[in-house]
């Protein structure tokens, strides 16, 4: 029998935690590297979410003891900086970009551990990080967000009228500015710079303390908007732009297509 | 580090002329994942939305599952303070937020029923939970018609199938507890609890639910 037999088997049991616990950890390491069984444990959720539908109301007075516990915000800025000093980029950002436009991923919160496997491998991580990209940019498109008052353009040009950071980029795809408003609003105002090639995007950098971070990516766009902590504006050292393979990369191996030093 | 604005205090304090996530107009008709979206910046009338529409499947599944009222909340309030905290957890790619949330829910009921603390009270419902599992969900005032294709669904399972999920989902235990209860070997209960779901999905899909799509 093969190892995705034997997982197969259990995946019925292992959906509905009735597995034990080194066949849990054993399983979610399987699933780490098997969509095919991962989409299998979903279906099986889901009905299981039938089974124990009751249609009762919700609890009284549980909400009030939720709101109370709703902790400070996380830092609009995390850093998890990953094991090998050569990769030590982020597994990333942020706040989730709050001004982007419809044309901007950004990667709303780093992965957490819960009762999910330990990731002590480098590519383990970074196949959990891309699919928090994926699921920015599915959850983008499925939160279309009304425009104020201001257009993305009149936020960019007031930002960078106001701006205690402004950083000049160029390479070979042209040259922009990036802007940081004292709030950590920034924003990335393209002068020339040419789309990305089909199927790839842009994707944003800032490099604080020797730590890479994305900061979202983008397509052929005008305006990208971003944030960062604004405690830590001080620290930025430079802006970098990466062409990639949709969605986006955890950590680049490409030569920046835009860049400038603070 | 220090974070002296709250975010997250209310939506209102904002910036003005700040995009908002389009939870504003009408919270109530705003699809599960934008409503995650939205809690993933830090809107909390999107979670209090979250828990409007499935905290009392949430509660349910904990209180039969731990037969506790009071623990049952306790898993409850954990359950949405994980989603405020961990929303990028949900996927909304791989499936419902009910789902996910009954599942964060089971998953944090049974490592409740079988922590060491909790055993000896265990081993003493443990011949109740085994005999009422298999009629719980006849008792249960549920969505009519929805009750009724789910347990049409139910009846329509082989006995054996049928138990086995039941005993495992509904009663906290493990396949292997399973057995010992049905005096059947492992691999069959392991096996029938996945063959038992898969025909459960067909009839459910069958009877015409949407899987997933939950009002």
């Amino acid at each position: 029998m093969s190892d995705n037999d034997e997982f197969s088997e259990l995946l019925g049991a292992y959906a509905l935690d009735a597995v034990e616990p080194e066949e849990r950890e054993a399983i979610e390491r399987h699933l780490v590297d098997c969509p095919r069984c991962r989409a299998e444990v979903a279906e099986h959720r889901e009905v299981a979410a039938y089974l124990s539908h009751t249609g009762a109301p919700a609890p009284e007075g549980v909400w009030d003891r939720i709101a109370a516990e709703l902790a400070p915000p996380a830092p609009p800025m995390r850093m998890t900086i990953l094991p090998t000093g050569e990769a030590a980029t982020a597994d990333v950002p942020v706040d989730p970009a709050d001004d982007a436009d419809e044309s901007v991923t950004p990667i709303d919160r780093t992965p957490g551990a819960g009762r999910r496997p330990s990731r002590p491998m480098l590519a383990v991580l970074a196949v959990a990080a891309c699919l928090i990209i994926v699921l920015g940019a599915v959850a983008v498109a499925q939160s279309r967000r009304v425009t104020g008052n201001q257009t993305i353009e009149e936020m960019a040009s007031d930002a960078a009228a106001n701006s205690k950071l402004k950083v000049d980029l160029a390479g070979d795809a042209g040259s922009a500015r990036a802007v940081v408003g004292a709030d950590g609003k920034g924003y990335l105002i393209m002068d020339d710079v040419s789309a990305p090639a089909e199927g790839d995007v842009y994707q944003l950098w800032g490099k604080v303390d020797e730590t890479v971070l994305s900061l979202g990516t983008f397509g052929d766009a005008s305006v990208v908007p971003f944030s960062v902590d604004p405690a830590r504006i001080g620290d930025i050292e430079l802006f970098a732009v990466t062409q990639e393979q949709a969605p986006g990369v955890v950590a680049s191996q490409q030569d920046p297509v835009l860049a400038g030093t603070v | 580090m220090t974070h002296p604005e709250d975010p997250r205090a209310s939506s209102s304090g904002r910036d003005e002329g700040s995009v908002e996530p389009d939870v504003n107009g009408d919270i109530r008709e705003v699809s599960d994942a934008a409503l995650v979206m939205a809690v993933s910046r830090y809107h909390q009338d999107a979670l209090a939305e979250a828990y409007r529409r499935h905290a009392g499947a949430v509660f349910g599944l904990a209180r039969r599952l731990l037969n506790d009222a009071t623990l049952a909340e306790e898993v409850v309030q954990e359950v949405f303070v994980r989603l405020w905290n961990d929303p990028e957890k949900f996927d909304p790619a791989r499936g419902s937020l009910r789902a996910y949330l009954l599942a964060q829910c089971h998953g944090r009921s049974v490592d409740l029923l079988r922590s060491e603390s909790s055993r000896r009270r265990r081993e003493e419902k443990d011949h109740r939970r085994t005999a009422e599992a298999g009629y719980d969900l006849e008792r249960e005032v549920w969505d009519l018609a929805l009750a009724d294709h789910v347990r049409e669904a139910l009846e329509s399972l082989p006995e054996a199938e049928r138990a086995a999920i039941e005993l495992a989902y509904l009663g906290g235990h493990t396949y292997r507890e399973v057995a010992v209860m049905l005096d059947e070997p492992e691999g069959t209960v392991k096996s029938r609890i996945r063959s038992g779901l898969k025909r459960l999905r067909v009839e459910l899909v069958g009877a015409g639910l949407g899987l997933g799509e939950w009002s």
